[in-house]
Order: C-alpha cells, then structure tokens, then sequence
C-alpha cells in the first residue's frame, strides 16, 4: 500500500508538471483572447499604454455595437501630442448618437462670468518673485503670535470701527518683489461692517447705483454665518496677523477696472499674497496691506469703472461665491506662510481647483444638499437647489461646459490657468474626493496644508500616481450619465449630472457641451490632446465584425505618455 | 503536424509513471494497480457550446493518461492527465490558432460494480480535475488560471488479451476557466463538455 500511494502521488506530481504555467502575453494575444471571449460589455473598458495602443481589437459581437476611443496625455509637463486613429471592422456612427456632441471649433466664445484670473496673474507673477525670498522671510520672520501683538494698522487688532475711513493699496503693478513692495494705488475705504469674522469695506469712489450699508451687513452676516465656516472646516483657519480675528472684504471698483476689452470674462475679485508679508522686519513689503484682505467687484449699472455694467442684484448674487473663492486662496497662501511656515504657494492650476471647489462648497452648504447627490435637472423643482445654483454653482458649471467644448486643447493643469482650466480642475478635484467617497473635508485640507505642491501634493495626498486618476477622470466625462451597467463606478461623476444640467444653461452650441469626434470607415480621425487632458471618438463596431483600430502619433508609434482607453457604451 | 506532435509528447511523457510501475508489486503488495490511456472524442455542452455571448466552442478530441490503485477490489483512487482539444472556428477571427486546449490533471475515486451486466461489469468514476484553458497564436500562448471542476465519468470494460482491458468510457467535465487580463475586465468560461473515451488498461 506504502508502495502504491508512493507511486501514485509521483506520478501525480509528473503529471501535474506537464500542465504549462501561466507566461506574460502580448497585449495583442490579451486582446484576441478577451475578444474571443465575448469582448467589452456596456460600461467595461480597454486600457492600454503606448506602442501596446498602436494595434487595438474589440467588437466581434452579433449585433453593432457602440464603443468610445479615448486618448489621454499623460505627462506632467505643459504641452500636447497629435493621436490620428483608423480603423478596420467599422459600421457607420451617427454623429448625433449617444455622447456625441458639438464640434465647435476653437475660439468659442466665453459668456461674461466671475474671473477671477487677475489673481492668478498678480499671484504667479508674485510667487516668482516672492518664492525665491520666502526661506530668507521664514528665517527672520517674527514668531506668528507675535505678529498679532504688534499689529498696528487701521484695521488690525480692534482699531477698526463702522464708518472709519482707511487707506488701502490696490496696486497691481508688475515689477521684481521690491517694485512691487514699492508700488501703491491707494484708495480710501469706509468700513461698513463689523462682524465677528469680517470687516467690511466699501470704497468711497464706487459707482453710484452701489451697495448700501445694509447690503454690506447682509454680506457680513453671511460671510460668518455661510462662508467662514463652510470654508475654514474644510481648509482650516487663515492666519491673523493683523490681529483682528477677521478678514478684510473690501468692495473696490478697483477690481472692476482690472477688466479691460478683450478680457476672458471679467475680473469679480482678487485675493494678492503680497498682502501677507509685513511692511517692517524680514523681507518687508512696504505696499503690502499686511492683513487677510481680498478685493470685491463693486457694482457698476452704468459702466463707469469698466466697459462691463454689473447690477447691484447681480454682484449682490454673485459676491458671495467670490468671496468664498478667494478665501480659500487667502487660507492657501497664509497657512503656508504663517501657519506652517513653508516657504511655498500652491501651484496656480491646483490652488485655483480648490478655490472652485470652494465655490462647490457654499453651494453644498446653502442649498442643505450632500456631495454625491448627483445634482441634475430632476433636482431643480427645488427652488432652494436653483437659487444656491445660482450663487455657487454656475459659474463652475459653466467652466466646466467651456471645458468640454475645447476638451482636447485645454487642461485642468495648463498654466493659463484660464476659465477652462478652472473648469476642468474643479471637476476633477471634485471626482477624486467622489470616488475616495471618504471625508471631504479631510481630503481637501490635506491639500491645503502641506509643504508640496501641484503633482506632488496630490501624489502624496491620494497616495497614488495623479495621472492615473487624470486619465479616470477623463473617461467619466464622457461616460458619467451615460453608461450604465455594473461596476462603473470610476466612470461616474457622483456629485453631478451634467449631461442635464449643462443644456439649461443655454449658452453652448450644443446642448451637452463635449466635443466628440466621430470614426467611421475609411476615415483617419486626427487631433491633438493637451497634457492631462482626454480625447473623444465615438466608432461603431459592425454586425459580427472584429474592429481593429490603429493609433499613431504623427504618423509613428505611440509614445509611452500615449494611453488609451475604450468603453463599449452600448 | 507540428503541433499534433507537440499535443502527443506532453500526453507520453506523463503516461511514463504508470509503466513505469513494477510489474510485479501487485504480486507483493494487498493492492491492484493499473495503468490507462485513451483517446476520445469531446463535444462541449451547455453555454459552452452556444454561447449568447461570448465564446463558443467546437467538438475536438480528447487524450488522457492516468493510473489507478485498488485497496479493494470494487474501490479504486484514480488519478490521471487529461489534454482536450475544442475547435474554435471564430477563433481565426480573432487571429487565433483554430483551437483551445483543455488539459490538467485530474484526482478521484472509481467504482466497480461486483455484479457484470451482461458480459461486463461496470465502472463508476468521480473526480476533481484541476485544469486549464489556453489559446494560442504563433508563438504565443495565454492560459486561464488553474481552478477546480470536476467529472464524472461511466465505463463499460471489455477483457482483452492478459491483463489488458478496453474500457469505453462517456464522460462529463464542468470546469471553471477563469482569465485574468493585465489591461482588460477578467473573465470566466464554463468549461462543460460530453467526452467519449475508448481507454486501454493494464492491470498489474
């Protein structure tokens, strides 16, 4: 018996050595076997990287079936590839299917909404300037608490009373970090409310038509009641150090002479980091304000300060989602300096993402509504969710749309940092808290409180490649709303249902804003995708036919930062 | 031809160990051994056969190799390899060889009946089988993970010369073919098919 299992169980183990272990394939082989299988079902998708995307196979089904191409640019660095697509096993796609949408051209023209580029450009032309000096700054600066004490400015500690005249600088000249310490436009500002978190500052030189001091108690009202502490649960608390446990929101026609002709949209507000280096001591900055301080549009009915009117209803509406917005910048940049004492400010694209996510944040809050709610046109019977849409929520949305429109050629990390960008970094810091579906709150802060910034801060923040998820992102654009089925959950948008919201805004060509391409036979589809930004073509795979796609890249094989995805979406 | 010797080697190979056993330890042992070896033919079942969705598999032929030892006279453990070929004939579509292989080995028990019907007693046989699926083209091959199914299998053995037996056997196989994909969804086969084998046993 000993003899016999002893045989047997040799035996076994040389037979089991004839079966063949399991050996790395080519993508191809994967591709063939998959698709022998049965191929993509509704909601699944095709993954794949460089030259391994040159030569793709998907279809083979008995009936047609619809799939979308989706390229991406994977790469950190500003720039775009060219991606030209064919195929063979192609059945005709109707352009007005399911997905497809415009094909506006470029030069699309942006509606008149919030800007809030000039402190965009007053920051990055600052940070580069400043940043060299911020270690020297963080070396010799006074103790933070101590900075409070000293304090001795107008508006700091409790100087500041309703109906004082102060002296503010609204310069925003261009210069090296000493040119613009140096440089002053001073206007003179009354303050018009006092409340527990606030300051309130009218100018005395704003257009007629303007705020009335209830109107600025209302805002202050509201700033402590809506924004402070929506906005400093998230992000944490700014710095203090003029001392007065309050930040200054000074309504300026300055901003609104910021907005010149030929301006993407117009300037609503700015927050200036300038504003928190000290006018004494370390690296002083004379022409800084040296207190938590932003600059409000001030209404304009009758164009006096810029070429664009602004009612006072609408900056009344609008006001407040800027405030909100430019807190956040406040509570970036003052955090990192004073709080943290890094010698840092967020990269533009990023800081700005969370800016809008502030906007976001105000809407969540006002409207009494959870992210996640996938907010669409069957949520605006509610007249509370359509009037914290239209505080909080459509200048995003409508970001969000000019997106789309340009999808290939803009980015949510382009330097321009221009409202497209802002649109798309809104959505996609809005789909990794989503899909982290964890705490919002400790997700967004851990943003705004580090020393890292722009790809590292989020790499270290998500413990994960950011490209990875950039190309996720970019997949639920298109799919979000659209594809359904199960474990789709990565092409889903959770907070948002744009494919509804979008068209009642009405200001796009087409109702849903995306540009999708089209691929039918015998066609080549070329165009170029912008770093960290996607690609849409929609292809049809015939009646039984196998559809193989080919992708080059100017004509050569695809690079490596070249990823491909394909969703089968019906 | 190439690959109709590369399926054969494997299937030699492996019947090795059941020759190789003593002729005669059964003379020295309180157990029968046996050792045997079929070929037969495989015609897939089910979903397998005619899938909505997916793939669809083809009769092909079938090979196998195994031994068994017998404590008992009516009571055997069997164990074996098994190689079965199922034509795919949308495979090509896909650029793949005409083919996919099923083969692994397989462990179980066998029961032989003490009472002949007519002029042959029967067999009963139950296994678990653990095996692959594979396909193929060129060079390449891509395999499903190894998994357990089973079989259950009836034979009718006929004496031949000695200690030479002929056992027809009908048999069915349900094994799970699971296939992870490095860029794509996974993706699992039922595996399920009718075999008829034509086995010839030795007996020690």
């Amino acid at each position: 018996m000993k003899y016999g299992l002893t045989s047997l169980a040799a035996a076994a183990l040389l037979m089991a050595g004839c079966s063949e272990t399991t050996t790395p394939t080519s993508a191809g082989l994967e591709q063939a076997v998959f698709t022998a299988l049965g191929g993509l079902e509704v909601g699944e998708v095709l993954r794949l990287t460089g030259a391994d995307a040159a030569d793709l196979m998907v279809g083979g089904q008995e009936l047609e079936r619809g799939f979308v191409f989706i390229p991406f640019n994977a790469s950190r660095a500003a720039g775009r590839i060219n991606v030209e697509v064919s195929g063979d096993g192609l059945g005709q796609t109707d352009p007005s299917g399911p997905g497809v949408a415009s094909s506006r051209g470029a030069g699309a023209t942006a509606p008149w909404l919030p800007n809030s580029s000039m402190h965009t450009v007053l920051n990055d032309r600052f940070r580069s300037v400043a940043e060299p000096r911020l270690d020297s700054f963080q070396r010799q600066r006074p103790v933070y608490r101590s900075v409070r004490r000293e304090a001795a400015a107008d508006l700091s500690g409790g100087n500041a009373e309703v109906g004082e005249l102060v002296e503010i600088n609204t310069s925003v000249a261009a210069g090296s970090f000493n040119e613009i310490c140096e440089s002053f436009d001073n206007r003179t500002g009354r303050v018009e409310a006092i409340t527990d978190r606030a300051i309130i500052v009218g100018d005395v030189d704003n257009p007629a038509g303007g705020f009335t001091r209830a109107d600025y108690e209302s805002f202050g009202d509201e700033f402590d009641s809506l924004v402070d502490p929506t906005i400093t649960s998230t992000f944490g608390e700014p710095s203090d150090i003029d001392g007065n446990d309050r930040v200054i929101i000074f309504f300026t026609r300055a901003v609104n002479e910021l907005t010149t002709p030929g301006s993407q949209g117009f300037v609503g507000g700015f927050f200036y980091s300038r504003d928190l280096f000290l006018k004494e001591g370390a690296e002083a900055c004379r022409a800084s304000n040296a207190g938590e301080i932003f600059y409000i549009l001030a209404p304009d009915p009758n164009a006096q300060a810029s070429h664009v009117p602004h009612s006072r209803a609408a900056v009344f509406t609008a006001a407040l989602g800027t405030i909100g917005h430019e807190y956040q910048h406040l509570i970036n940049a003052s955090r990192r300096i004073w709080i943290h004492g890094f010698s840092s400010f967020e990269t533009t694209w990023l800081d700005e993402g969370l800016s809008h996510i502030g906007e976001e944040l105000l809407f969540y809050a006002d409207a009494n509504v959870d992210p996640r709610s996938n907010i669409g046109a069957s949520n605006l019977d509610s007249q509370t969710i359509v009037d914290a849409i239209n505080r909080f929520g459509v200048s995003n949305l409508v970001r969000y749309g000019l997106y789309l429109e340009n999808v290939t050629r803009e980015a949510p990390t382009q330097p321009d940092d221009d409202l497209e960008t802002r649109g798309a970094a809104w959505s996609f810091l809005r789909y990794l808290a989503d899909q982290r579906a964890e705490d919002d709150a400790a997700f967004f802060f851990a943003l705004v409180n580090t020393e890292r910034t722009g790809f590292d801060n989020l790499a270290a923040v998500l413990d994960d490649e950011p490209l990875d998820w950039f190309q996720r992102w970019g997949v639920s654009v298109y799919t979000d709303d659209l594809v359904g089925g199960e474990a789709v959950s990565l092409l889903q948008q959770p907070s948002w249902d744009f494919r509804s919201l979008l068209p009642l805004l009405g200001i796009f060509e087409e109702p849903f804003p995306l540009r999708v391409r089209t691929l039918n036979p015998g066609q080549t589809v070329g165009f170029q995708v912008a770093a960290t930004s996607s690609g849409y073509v929609r292809f049809t795979g015939g009646a039984g036919e196998v559809v193989r796609l080919s992708t080059t890249s100017g004509s050569v094989a695809p690079p490596s930062q070249l990823r491909v995805t394909v969703v089968r979406i019906e | 031809m190439r690959t109709r010797l590369q399926l054969l080697l494997p299937i030699l190979g492996c019947l090795a160990p059941g020759g190789l056993a003593p002729g005669g330890l059964a003379g020295q042992l309180p157990v029968g051994l046996a050792a045997e070896a079929s070929v037969g033919y495989a015609a897939p079942v089910g979903d397998f056969a005619d899938a909505e969705a997916g793939f669809t598999a083809e009769a092909g032929a079938a090979f196998a190799a195994g031994g068994s030892v017998w404590p008992i006279q009516e009571f055997g453990i069997f164990g074996g390899y098994r190689y079965t070929t199922f034509g795919c004939a949308r495979c090509e579509q896909f650029d793949l060889d005409g083919s996919a292989v099923l083969k692994g080995v397989e462990a179980g028990i066998e029961f032989a009946s003490p009472v002949a019907v007519g002029i042959v007693a029967p067999r009963l046989r139950g296994s678990l089988v653990w095996q692959t699926l594979g396909f193929s083209r060129q060079d390449e091959r891509l395999t499903s993970g190894t998994e357990t199914g089973f079989a259950v299998a009836a034979g009718l053995p006929v004496a031949l010369a000695g200690r030479l037996e002929l056992i027809p056997w009908l048999r069915f196989d349900s094994v799970p073919a699971g296939f992870t994909f490095s860029n794509l969804p996974d993706r699992s086969v039922d595996v399920t098919s009718l075999t008829f084998d034509v086995a010839v046993a030795y007996r020690f």
